[in-house]
């Protein structure tokens, strides 16, 4: 990693939706992290975890009311640095697309379905990079030869909808990479697609990473996905980040008990069959405020008083911790180093040596134990 | 343990751990662990939500009594309702007696405008207009709700067992879904007021003729929406489901598809009422409604103020405008509840 | 003994054009010949992308599509061949469990009134015949109640509670959607139950749970299952059979461990390799086989074996105009119950013929 200040960092985001005469909504709860260039980074978590509001802020295309967005997310341009959260809408238009881009996970519904797939493409050729004419035709099929659309000619004249759900999403993804952005970010841009599909997907977006050096945030629900392309990870529940890490150690020694659960209640390709799974208790449905206590704590096997008694903090694995205002561990290391070190929002981590026997004597209800037990 | 009878939709605080570790017998860990599970009951209290499960329609009402668009709209409508329904007990006069006839010369343009005693003055032929406004929303909402329900009801006919057969039917199913739209499709190639003036043409004028070409030019729009409301329910996975229950075809249609159907079309019966009020007027001023002096209508009302708009104008703009406010009201009341109804619109 | 046996079962659907007259231009060849075979207390799971075919094989099954062509013996009665009725009342022995939980729940229905529905459809329910009163108010208020108990038995077999019987589907989390979703289907105790993508709707934390539940449901009952699913773990988890289709027809059938550990068709050897697992290391040394291009036409199928369009492993003339059938192999174990649809299937397991470069990216993510 550079020693100079990240291409995109990203402090202390949140998002409240007003509520509409009921309570507001904090969608983002204080989300940092850093995007450096050729690097992967990843959110991760369920629905309501704030992970797709993030990267709506973060393009500026939230609604302009009923929404207070707060932090900061300074990115490095190459004359000067901006903050996307404060940026007037008309550089925030011109820097969406040259700057920044974004691929959706919905293809059909991202893609104009009146204009054809070239004429979409060009038009932001035009727009960002003066192309006209036969040069922006050329570059349009280049482009969507380079993300591996065969016989790109005859494909610009075709409508979205002439195009399967894996060409389609090509298609988004060379719009997205037309002006080579620095930024990319990439909202669950596999889900709606088949595994071979998603493969070839996949390996199209570490190519763009690694050949032009673009920073890719990368939004899912997939663990595995998450393992073979992001390299650090930001698991978030309920808007706010829990674990923060680089994958190998997010993955070999996960130490929040959302993160551990996780990964113990998805089946695995690689285990051994017959292997139990041990789900998490309850829903997302099922939290308290931040302000009062770990959100996670209804759902968790590891639940202590202490997590009860207020915000966790962020700290270093390893470091004590303890809640806000609780008095002990180190406040900022989420804020400035989030790219290289391993930091939870826990009280209580799992501790490996332990993983085996603890949730047997801990646990509230037994490790099958199902959704209704957390709520009652 | 999947078999443990539990509560449900977060009504109520954990309490499993109890019997987890009175086995285990440990004493400080288990008053430890009350005070936690005491404490994380208290977080999460607070957010208990209503006993009772509420359905689709419950919560369309709550919703509705939040919008400023569905109460002004009520506000309209139970108006007019309560003037047309207690129309004799609310009119000062009577509104066929030409009281003040000596009092207004047409001729010489000399009309009496609202007073005292004639609140919206009197008519070219010295008639209480008061009177006859409040006694011509009777009619109008007779004609309105008259011709709604034909619609509604042989639209509903039609539209119901062509989607019914062309969701459940198979084969012939579709064949009669077919003839059926085919039929409506016909229908909705004429103009509602072509049909309308043919229909007054064949029986003659009078407010049954408005009524029914009113109505009947309504059918094949209620016919398709309801066909179109059934034919997508009958794509959803719970018809899928019933039927792989075992349900009777019959019953599924009836029990699962149509009340699913319906909510598009009664929305629409209340836009209908507004056009049907708007049309009947239509129908009224072109000659086409009761010919009979002794029921004010609205559209009649209108249709006579013409002779004298340079120099009564007030004649045309009372029933122009109750027929405008009436309208309004049943669209907004329509367009609240399809709002409420509709979960993609919810804001 | 086997409690489901399909025999080259075929669902064509018709594509119509016309304005007046519905001509017949072509046909949709959802599934086009699958032969196979459910044991008693087994789960057989059913895995391939969208397009192949797998939801139309399960709703062929409860004969919520016609079925064009072939058998479906259910305890040895042709399903195929039932009349109307008939397989209407047949349907209390073979119960479905969707994939969309809110979708499949009736709106205006409240969940007593969804599960009593099944009870009331096929009469169960009440005290048996020539016991009790046999008619009247008196039968009736015995009958109610004892579907009353069947209906609290079933919730709370899934894990909710009486109170749930009050409320409305829009009321419930995802997860304990699913939980009525299959109450539903427990309450009329069927022998078979069918989950087209039990798991797929759910979020991640969820899916372990309705995993876990289907599972000790079919310890308690002794129920089978065909679970019909795209995610390759999932259907590995729960199955003891799994078969694969792609287009419309199994390409490969084999007891789990066995058809995971050595995956004979070149379409599943493909579709594994694209499986994404949550761990970096093993992500980074895999082997990795992209398949070039998309699903062909199920309309217009292609002659000869349907994979051979994208096949790595294709070999001139055979693979593009005979078309391989279902064929037991010898797996690891010996026992001939590996069947896989490739005529070159020993060929590709020993290595004799190597997969072609320019039809397949080959991947290995080496440390750089």
């Amino acid at each position: 990693m550079s020693s100079s200040t990240p291409l995109l960092a990203v402090d202390e985001l949140s998002v409240v939706f007003d509520g509409h005469g009921s309570d507001e909504v904090r969608a983002v709860d204080g989300v940092s992290f850093t995007l450096e260039e050729g690097r992967v980074t990843g959110l991760v978590g369920e629905s309501g975890c704030g992970k797709s509001v993030t990267s709506l802020a973060l393009m500026g295309l939230l609604p302009d009311r009923g929404v207070r967005v707060g932090g900061s997310a300074v990115m490095r341009l190459p004359e000067d640095r901006v903050d996307l959260l404060t940026l007037p809408q008309r550089r925030m238009r011109d820097l969406r697309g040259s700057q920044l881009a974004m691929i959706f996970q919905d293809p059909l519904s991202s893609l104009n379905p009146v204009v054809p797939i070239g004429r979409q493409v060009t038009e932001i050729l035009r727009r960002h990079r003066g192309l006209r004419g036969s040069v922006a035709d050329r570059e349009a099929a280049d482009l969507l030869d380079r993300v591996g659309i065969p016989d790109p000619k005859r494909r610009l004249r075709e409508y979205p909808h002439q195009l399967s759900g894996g060409m389609r999403q090509r298609a988004l993804i060379a719009m997205a990479v037309a002006c080579r952005p620095r930024v990319m970010i990439a909202d669950e841009p596999t889900t709606a697609l088949d595994v071979t599909i998603q493969a070839q997907i996949l390996e199209l977006l570490r190519d763009l990473v690694t050949e032009e050096g673009t920073a890719l945030l990368m939004i899912t629900h997939d663990l595995g996905v998450v393992a073979g392309l992001c390299d650090d990870i930001n698991v978030l529940y309920a808007g706010r980040a829990v674990e923060t890490a680089p994958r190998t150690p997010l993955f070999s020694d996960p130490t929040h008990p959302y993160t551990v659960g996780l990964l113990s209640s998805i089946p695995r390709l690689d285990a051994p069959r017959g292997e139990p799974l041990t789900p998490i208790r309850g829903s997302v449905n099922d939290n308290i405020a931040w302000s009062q206590g770990c959100a996670f704590a209804p759902r968790c096997d590891h639940y202590t008083m202490e997590c009860l008694q207020g915000p966790p903090e962020l700290v270093a694995v390893g470091t004590a911790a303890g809640v806000e205002g609780g008095g002990s561990g180190g406040a900022s290391a989420g804020a400035s180093g989030a790219g290289a070190e391993h930091v939870h929002r826990c009280v209580n981590p799992v501790r490996h040596a332990d993983v085996a026997d603890q949730p047997v004597t801990e646990s509230p209800a037994v490790a099958g134990g199902d959704e209704e037990e957390a709520q009652g | 343990m999947p078999t443990t009878p539990s509560s449900q939709n977060r009504s109520e605080p954990p309490k499993a751990p109890e019997t987890a570790d009175t086995a285990d017998g440990r004493a400080p860990l288990l008053g430890r662990k009350a005070a936690r599970v005491d404490r994380l009951a208290e977080l999460m209290g607070g957010r208990e939500e209503g006993g009772h499960g509420a359905g689709v329609w419950r919560t369309a009402l709550d919703r509705m009594r939040r919008s400023p668009m569905a109460i002004t709209g009520a506000v309209i409508v139970a108006v007019f309702i309560v003037v047309a329904l207690f129309a004799p007990l609310i009119a000062p006069y009577d509104p066929v007696a030409q009281t003040w006839g000596a009092e207004v010369f047409p001729n010489r343009s000399v009309f009496v405008g609202p007073r005292a005693e004639n609140w919206l003055g009197l008519d070219n032929l010295g008639r209480d207009q008061f009177s006859r406004m409040v006694i011509g929303a009777r009619q109008t909402l007779l004609v309105g709700v008259v011709a709604t329900l034909v619609g509604f009801g042989v639209g509903a006919l039609l539209g119901g067992a062509a989607g019914a057969s062309a969701v459940l039917g198979g084969r012939w199913g579709l064949r009669v879904d077919n003839a059926v739209m085919r039929v409506i499709d016909m229908m909705l190639a004429l103009p509602t007021l072509l049909l309308a003036v043919t229909v007054a043409a064949l029986v003659g004028p009078s407010l049954t003729t408005v009524m029914i070409a009113v109505g009947v030019a309504q059918v094949p729009i209620f016919a398709r929406l309801l066909r179109g409301a059934m034919l997508s329910q009958g794509s959803r996975d719970y018809v899928l489901a019933a039927r792989a229950l075992g349900v009777r075809k019959r019953k599924i249609a009836l029990v699962h598809i149509l009340p699913n159907s319906l909510g598009p079309v009664i929305v629409q019966s209340t836009l209908t009422l507004a056009t049907a009020i708007i049309d009947a007027a239509a129908l009224s001023y072109l000659g086409l409604g009761n010919p009979d002096p002794a029921f004010p209508e609205w559209g009649t009302m209108l249709a006579d103020a013409q002779r004298f708009l340079s120099s009564a104008p007030q004649f045309a703009v009372y029933p122009a405008l109750a027929i405008i406010v009436t309208a309004l009201g049943f669209t907004l009341l329509g367009e609240a509840m399809r709002e409420a109804l509709d979960p993609k619109l919810r804001k | 003994m086997s409690l489901l046996r399909i025999n080259d079962l075929k669902v064509h659907f018709p594509i119509r054009r016309g304005v007046l007259f519905d001509r017949t231009v072509g046909h949709v060849r959802a599934v086009d010949g699958v032969s196979l075979e459910i044991r008693q207390g087994q789960t057989y799971g059913l895995v391939g992308e969208s397009g192949c075919g797998k939801t139309t094989l399960g709703r062929a099954i409860l004969r919520l599509v016609d079925v064009t062509e072939g058998e479906v013996l259910f305890d040895d009665r042709n399903l195929a061949g039932l009349d109307g009725e008939s397989m209407r009342r047949e349907r209390r022995n073979l119960q479905m469990v969707f994939q969309d939980p809110l979708g499949s729940l009736n709106p205006r229905q409240n969940i007593g009134s969804i599960l009593m529905e099944g009870l009331q459809t096929h009469g169960i329910g009440g005290p048996a015949k020539g016991e009790g009163p046999t008619e009247g108010k008196e039968r009736r208020a015995l009958v109610l109640e004892d579907q009353r108990r069947r209906v609290v038995d079933a919730l709370e077999r899934v894990g909710l509670s009486a109170k749930a019987l009050t409320r409305y589907p829009h009321e419930f989390s995802g997860g304990q959607r699913q939980r009525i979703g299959i109450a539903r289907a427990l309450v009329l105790e069927p022998d078979l139950i069918i989950c087209d993508e039990p798991v797929s709707a759910l979020d991640v934390s969820i899916q372990a749970q309705v995993l876990n539940l289907l599972e000790s449901l079919q310890q308690e009952l002794g129920l089978t299952y065909l679970v019909i699913a795209h995610d390759l773990a999932v259907v590995r988890h729960v199955s003891d059979v799994v078969g694969v289709m792609y287009l419309g027809a199994l390409v490969e059938e084999a007891p789990s461990d066995d058809l995971y550990g050595t995956p004979m068709h070149p379409y599943t050897r493909s579709l594994m390799s694209a499986v994404p697992v949550p761990d970096p290391q093993v992500e980074d040394e895999r082997e990795r086989i992209l398949l070039a291009g998309d699903l062909p036409s199920p309309a217009n199928p292609p002659k000869g074996c349907r994979f051979h369009t994208r096949c790595p492993w294709r070999q001139e003339e055979r693979c593009d105009t005979e078309r391989p059938e279902m064929r037991p192999v010898r797996g690891a174990d010996g026992s001939g119950t590996h069947r896989v649809a490739c005529h070159y299937a020993e060929q590709i397991l020993s290595g004799e013929i190597h997969p072609r470069e320019e039809m397949a990216e080959r991947i290995v993510h080496g440390a750089g």
